[in-house]
Parts: structure tokens; C-alpha cells; sequence
């Protein structure tokens, strides 16, 4: 086999462990309420008789640098920072996943609403981070997105002021405000106070209704985590192909494959942080309602039947009156 | 002799009609009437009248009774009060309660003062109440009023 077929070769085989990869992620994804488009390309190029055992040993060779993806995976490895683990004290009742160790919320508390992970961060400056791909680390903490609905009720002249009073508790616990409008209003305060939040909410009037949500997206973390681990070592492994093409061909062909694997890393690290980001900042809503006015309770009205008359039998009283008196003949 | 005397003097005194006797002084300008169904009737040449009745106390009954009686009937017939009922006093010292009512008659706007006088006898039937009405056109009555009120300040019941 001549180098150039040689290369074509390997260059198919990964494109075919690529599209296997994110095919099977897809399905994960998708079943998680994601639409990840399934690559077309897996589809083209896994066709080739020859191309599987090749894919196999690309397989290997990817696992043999998974050290190297599990470092560069990026939110792992950032959880693990001395001054996130100290930003973000768990809750004590409410499990919360900033608590996690190896989660992103973790890295994020402190930040502000428009804050961004960086979800890269070299493997130099955390040289731990490989841990987790050879060892498996116990079962991590729950990544939950929690969320809460408190009906109050209060005067109608302190509607406003308990908006208002709400939407500085969100600022002073570190949130910021959603939505608001007449009646209600949306804060997200950081999960870690989360609780003490809601606790000072409920302290602002009569709480008519109270609902608290946790939304698990722990195995949509996970799957995702592991889709761009993938993705990345796919990467590694195309701009190795990219060194060696030798020919403008080849290189064109790797730079197209680079790039849609690029937009795909790009897309899941910006659903990760998304989910970061809900996880980090939990979300309160408050309806505010009027308290409605004390009213005596009034039987229903009836008209008064007429009394009843007592009939004196005494006729004379029914000669007085004007129409006798008056009627001279 | 001397028995049968007292018990036909006692006869005749029991079986004497009890005697419904007042007095009320016409009032100047008022005619007096000749008819059966007042007692007594005077009417001004402008269409106030003013009539008694004495009639027996039958059921026997105090003035509150009369007057409340009274009261209930003329509102029952439609008659608006017109203020308070006013305690009144005849002449000879019997007290009598005054009603006060206003009534559309024919489209016009009429007075009707209703007065009772409750007099207790010695004897049950010898127990009387007096009526005295008075009524007439508004604008009228408003002319007239001070004559009847005199009127009605000087009936004296026996």
C-alpha cells in the first residue's frame, strides 16, 4: 500500500470511530431532551470494507491518550481548584452540585450572572486532573438545578415593596434579577444559599403556596463530559493527520473533518456551560397576591317578607283616615 | 219600700247609656256639620276638617295600646308620618298621643293629624277613647293650622 492510500486510510478509519462516537452520544443526548445533529459523515465513510479493523486500532490509540483528553476535558480539572472548593460551601441540607468536587458548578460561585467557564485549562496547571481516567473516583455528587415557586400574600399597598425587597435579597446573596412584573418576580441566587434565600423570601408575607424542584441533570452532564473527551482526542488525533498530510488534498480533507468536529466541541461546551450555569444559580419565583379584604360575612340577601299583621277586631280603625274625614255630604 | 226604692235607683243607674260627653270649641271660620258619622265634624269653608269620635274602649286598653294601634293601621293604608307622634294633653288634664302623616289624594299632597285620647271610667264602660282628626288640602291646612291646634288643646273629654 502506497503511503498516500496509507493515510486515506487512517484519515477514513477516523473519521469512522468519529461518527460512531457522536452517533452514540446523539442517542444519549437526545433521550436528555438535546438535539444533537447525528454527523452525516459517519454515515459516508464507515461503508468502506477496510475501514473497520483500522477504526479498532484508531480506537486503541485513542484510549492510550485518554490520560491526555481526561486533562484537557477542562471542568474536571477546574472543580479541583483550591479557591472554587473554598467559593462554594455546599449546603449542608440541600446536597446542591456546587458541592461536587469534580463538577463545574464548583468553579463557579463568585461569578457573576454573565460569568463564563473556561472549560479548558491545561493539564500543567492541574496535574491531577488525569486521575479520574484511570481510577474511577466514587460516585459523584448530583448535579440538581433547583428551582422554587412561593405564592405570598400580603396588603395591597406592599406589593411592591415585597417585589422590591425580593429582588435586593437575590442581589445580596450574590444573584440578580430575572424577570418581574406587577405581581411577581425571578430572581437566581447561587444555589449554595439557595435555602437561606427561600427562608428569607418566605419571612416577606403570608406564603399561600411553596413548591421546590431539583431537576437531576447529572447523567446529561456526564454524557456530554464524555462526548467532548472524545471529540478532543478525535481532534488530536486529526491535526496529527493534519502534520502529516502531503499533499494540499489531504489537507483540505483533515481541515473540513477539523472543523466540524471544532463546531461540534464548540456546541457541547457551550451546553455544559449552560447546565453550569443552572446548576450554579438556582431559581426563585415569587407571586405576590393581595390579601383579600376582611369581610363580615352577611347572610345572603332576601327580601323581607311583609310582617304579619295582627287584625284588631276593632272596625272603627279602619274608618280613620283622611278619605272619611273628607267626604262631607 | 224603702228596698225597692234603692234597687230601682240602682236599676236605672246600670241601665242609664253611658255617657259619651266631651267638648271642642269650633274653630273660627270652621262650620260645624250635622252628620252620623262623627261625633262631632266641623269643616272650614276651604275644605279643613276637623271631627271626634268617642267611642268605648273595647278591647280595653291603655293610650300606648290606641295610639300604637293607630299608628300601625294609618302606615299600613300608606300614610307617611310626618315627624315624631307628639304627646299631647286635653284640656281637663287627659293624656293623648298626636300623629302626624302625610298622603297624596288625588294627586295632591294632604295633612292628616290623627289624636287619641284614652279616658279611664269608673266603671268599664264608662271608658271612652277619643279621636280627633283633622285633614285637609296641604296649602290649606298650612293656613289653618294654628286654629286647629288650638282646637285640639282645648277638647276636654267629659
Amino acid at each position: 500500500m502506497s503511503r498516500k492510500s496509507c493515510f486515506f486510510a487512517r484519515l477514513r478509519a477516523a473519521g469512522a470511530l468519529t461518527g460512531a462516537l457522536l452517533g452514540a452520544h446523539a442517542l444519549s443526548a437526545c433521550s436528555a431532551g438535546q438535539s444533537y445533529p447525528r454527523p452525516s459523515y459517519a454515515a459516508a465513510q464507515v461503508s468502506g470494507a477496510s475501514a473497520a479493523p483500522r477504526a479498532e486500532s484508531l480506537r486503541e490509540e485513542s484510549a492510550a491518550v485518554d490520560s491526555d483528553v481526561a486533562a484537557s476535558a477542562g471542568f474536571a480539572p477546574v472543580a479541583e481548584s483550591p479557591a472554587a472548593t473554598s467559593a462554594a460551601p455546599s449546603p449542608p441540607p440541600l446536597p446542591s452540585a456546587p458541592g461536587g468536587p469534580s463538577r463545574p458548578p464548583a468553579a463557579m460561585p463568585g461569578r457573576g450572572p454573565a460569568g463564563r467557564t473556561t472549560p479548558a485549562s491545561s493539564p500543567a496547571s492541574n496535574p491531577t486532573a488525569a486521575q479520574p481516567a484511570q481510577a474511577p473516583s466514587p460516585a459523584p455528587a448530583p448535579m440538581l438545578v433547583y428551582t422554587a415557586d412561593v405564592r405570598l400574600m400580603v396588603e395591597q399597598p406592599q406589593i411592591t415593596e415585597v417585589l422590591d425587597r425580593v429582588t435586593d435579597l437575590a442581589y445580596s446573596l450574590g444573584g440578580y434579577l430575572v424577570r418581574r412584573n406587577n405581581s411577581s418576580v425571578q430572581v437566581r441566587v447561587p444555589s449554595s444559599r439557595f435555602r437561606d434565600g427561600l427562608r428569607q423570601v418566605e419571612g416577606l408575607g403570608e406564603v399561600v403556596q411553596r413548591s421546590i424542584n431539583a431537576d437531576d441533570v447529572s447523567e446529561e452532564f456526564r454524557d456530554i463530559e464524555v462526548r467532548l473527551q472524545n471529540l478532543r482526542a478525535v481532534r488530536r488525533r486529526l491535526e496529527e493527520f493534519l502534520a502529516r498530510a502531503a499533499n494540499v488534498t489531504d489537507a483540505l480533507a483533515v481541515e473540513r473533518e477539523l472543523e466540524r468536529v471544532a463546531a461540534e466541541i464548540d456546541r457541547i461546551e457551550g451546553r455544559m456551560r449552560f447546565l453550569s450555569a443552572r446548576v450554579a444559580f438556582s431559581l426563585v419565583t415569587v407571586n405576590v397576591q393581595p390579601r383579600p379584604r376582611q369581610q363580615p360575612i352577611v347572610p345572603e340577601e332576601r327580601p323581607v317578607p311583609p310582617r304579619q299583621l295582627l287584625n284588631l277586631p276593632v272596625p272603627w280603625l279602619d274608618t280613620l283616615g283622611i278619605g272619611r274625614l273628607l267626604n262631607i255630604r | 219600700m224603702r228596698a225597692n226604692r234603692f234597687v230601682f235607683a240602682l236599676a236605672l243607674a246600670l241601665s242609664a247609656p253611658a255617657c259619651a260627653s266631651f267638648h271642642v270649641n269650633t274653630p273660627s271660620g270652621f262650620a260645624e256639620l250635622d252628620d252620623d258619622a262623627y261625633d262631632y265634624r266641623a269643616t272650614s269653608a276651604d275644605g279643613v276638617v276637623l271631627a271626634v269620635r268617642a267611642l268605648r274602649n273595647r278591647p280595653s286598653a291603655n293610650l300606648a295600646f290606641w295610639s300604637r294601634a293607630i299608628d300601625e293601621r294609618m302606615q299600613q293604608r300608606g300614610y307617611t308620618p310626618d315627624g315624631e307622634p307628639r304627646p299631647v294633653q286635653s284640656a281637663d288634664g287627659y293624656a293623648g298621643v298626636q300623629y302626624r302623616y302625610v298622603i297624596g289624594v288625588n294627586g295632591r299632597p294632604h295633612r292628616y293629624w290623627v289624636t287619641v285620647y284614652v279616658k279611664s271610667g269608673a266603671f268599664l264602660r264608662r271608658s271612652r277613647v277619643y279621636i280627633v282628626e283633622a285633614g285637609g288640602d296641604r296649602e290649606t291646612f298650612e293656613g289653618a293650622t294654628p286654629l286647629v291646634e288650638r282646637a285640639i288643646t282645648a277638647f276636654r273629654c267629659s
